[in-house]
């Protein structure tokens, strides 16, 4: 066999090689298309029963502890979407009252803390603050910590939000160990706590993680929306 | 008085949710799955606005029905070509968007959307539209005049206007509480510049006014020395 030719069928392996991945990827970004199309449906039936529901006599509990549930799946709708142009969805901030969406939060969270029998306390302090965020990303944010202390933490698990000078601080608090215990919460809750990251930096704020003698407290700080 | 929403959507379910929340907010909803039953709806009811799903049973979509809106001359056709739409979609890339907007949408929210969102936009457009000159089949309170077939109906009931009176009423109700002077009146109904005083507005007017005047609603007011506004805002 002689070296031309020889190259001749490598050239030609890469190519099939390279034209079947080509072919594998388009297929993939299709289905992905497929399925966030196929849960959009559902998705905005869902939000439109939850509002209805809001309207009948002690509904609106209800409601307020799905809203957020909602809009955490519509984030997720949106970044799967823009995932299959490699990037996440535009943030489109928006003035949220945080002590409606964290009363939510917590509502939302409540019959999981109790099912894994322990108590979720929510507390607000002081003045209303309406905040700058994305809707969809703040529900990530408080939900993935709020859900790493059920799952990761021990004793009550305990969400206060309140208006610190230009700045509102959201704090949820549980009485985990530290080390190991904390290492497997970074570890096993990574992710989320990656997504909640990202988000909060979108927003202008800061998330910090920290030990305390009492347990593990982790604090979001939000700009406040301009009045 | 209600305003009305057209909801233009194949998912029943998604229509029938909205249009039960639309219901309780105030609002007379009414719904079609498929552009031609849309574009009939238009025709038929002249909803104050129309929430418009891109994705339509059958082969065309929720844009070729606002081409046809946005197409229609005014005139001859029922359809106002203003109507404000909004596109409610799970089409959500920039380009969707831009195409969207580009093809005459007024406001365009992504599927799953938070319905408290919807209701504010729905209030948006609906307070931008208000005022607004109207095309097409124009409404005005109990008041309905079809310029496509010159039949004019107050509260459902037929009314019968001379070809100058029904133009008189269809100047004053393209915008229905701004004062049209007698000269603009003289040069849009009857196509002449006066010189000097005439009384051919007036007669007219007065005679309209009559034809008007049973719904117990005044229409047709007399700006002394300026000249007319069909009725008072609302």
């Amino acid at each position: 066999m002689s070296v031309a030719l020889a190259v001749a069928l490598v050239g030609w392996a890469v190519a099939a090689v390279l034209a079947v991945a080509w072919v594998r990827s388009r297929r993939r970004l299709e289905l992905v298309a497929r399925a966030a199309h196929e849960l959009r449906g559902p998705a905005t039936v869902i939000g439109l029963g939850v509002a209805a529901l809001s309207r009948e006599p002690g509904g609106l509990r209800r409601a307020l502890a799905l809203e957020p549930q909602l809009d955490r799946l519509a984030a997720g709708l949106a970044d799967l979407d823009a995932a299959r142009t490699g990037r996440r969805a535009a943030a489109r901030p928006a003035a949220l009252p945080l002590e409606r969406v964290l009363r939510g939060t917590a509502a939302g969270w409540g019959p999981v803390a109790r099912f894994a029998g322990r108590r979720l306390r929510f507390r607000w302090d002081g003045a209303p603050a309406v905040v700058s965020a994305d809707r969809g990303r703040l529900a990530q944010v408080l939900g993935n910590l709020v859900s790493n202390a059920i799952e990761h933490g021990s004793g009550p698990v305990e969400v206060s939000g309140r208006r610190a000078g230009p700045r509102a601080l959201v704090e949820v608090r549980d009485a985990g160990p530290a080390g190991p215990a904390d290492e497997a919460r970074r570890a096993d809750h990574g992710r989320g706590l990656r997504i909640a990251g990202e988000a909060v930096e979108e927003a202008g704020g800061t998330l910090t993680l920290e030990q305390t003698p009492e347990g593990t407290l982790a604090a979001v700080e939000l700009p406040l929306a301009e009045p | 008085m209600k305003q009305s929403l057209l909801i233009v959507e194949d998912d029943a379910a998604t229509c029938a949710f909205l249009a039960d929340n639309l219901t309780a907010d105030g609002f007379n909803v009414a719904c079609a799955s498929e552009l031609g039953e849309g574009l009939r709806a238009i025709e038929m009811r002249h909803p104050s606005l129309v929430l418009l799903d891109l994705a339509l049973e059958g082969e065309a979509g929720g844009l070729d029905l606002l081409d046809r809106v946005r197409g229609a001359d005014g005139i001859g056709s029922r359809i106002d070509p203003d109507l404000p739409v909004i596109v409610l979609t799970g089409r959500a890339t920039e380009a969707d968007r831009v195409r969207g907007f580009a093809r005459g949408a007024d406001d365009y929210l992504v599927k799953p959307f938070h319905y408290g969102e919807l209701l504010g936009r729905v209030h948006a457009v609906l307070r931008r539209a208000q005022g607004r000159p109207q095309r097409g089949v124009l409404r005005v309170g109990e008041l309905t005049l079809d310029p496509s077939t010159r039949a004019v109906r107050m509260a459902g009931r037929p009314l019968h206007l001379s070809a100058k009176e029904f133009a008189l009423l269809q100047a004053l109700a393209e915008d229905p509480t701004r004062v049209k002077t007698k000269t603009e009146l003289l040069r849009d109904v009857w196509g002449y510049v006066a010189i000097g005083r005439t009384r051919t507005v007036d007669a007219h007017a007065c005679r309209l006014r009559r034809k008007l005047g049973e719904s117990g609603r005044a229409w047709v007011l007399n700006v002394r020395g300026v000249g007319y506004r069909l009725t008072e805002a609302p």
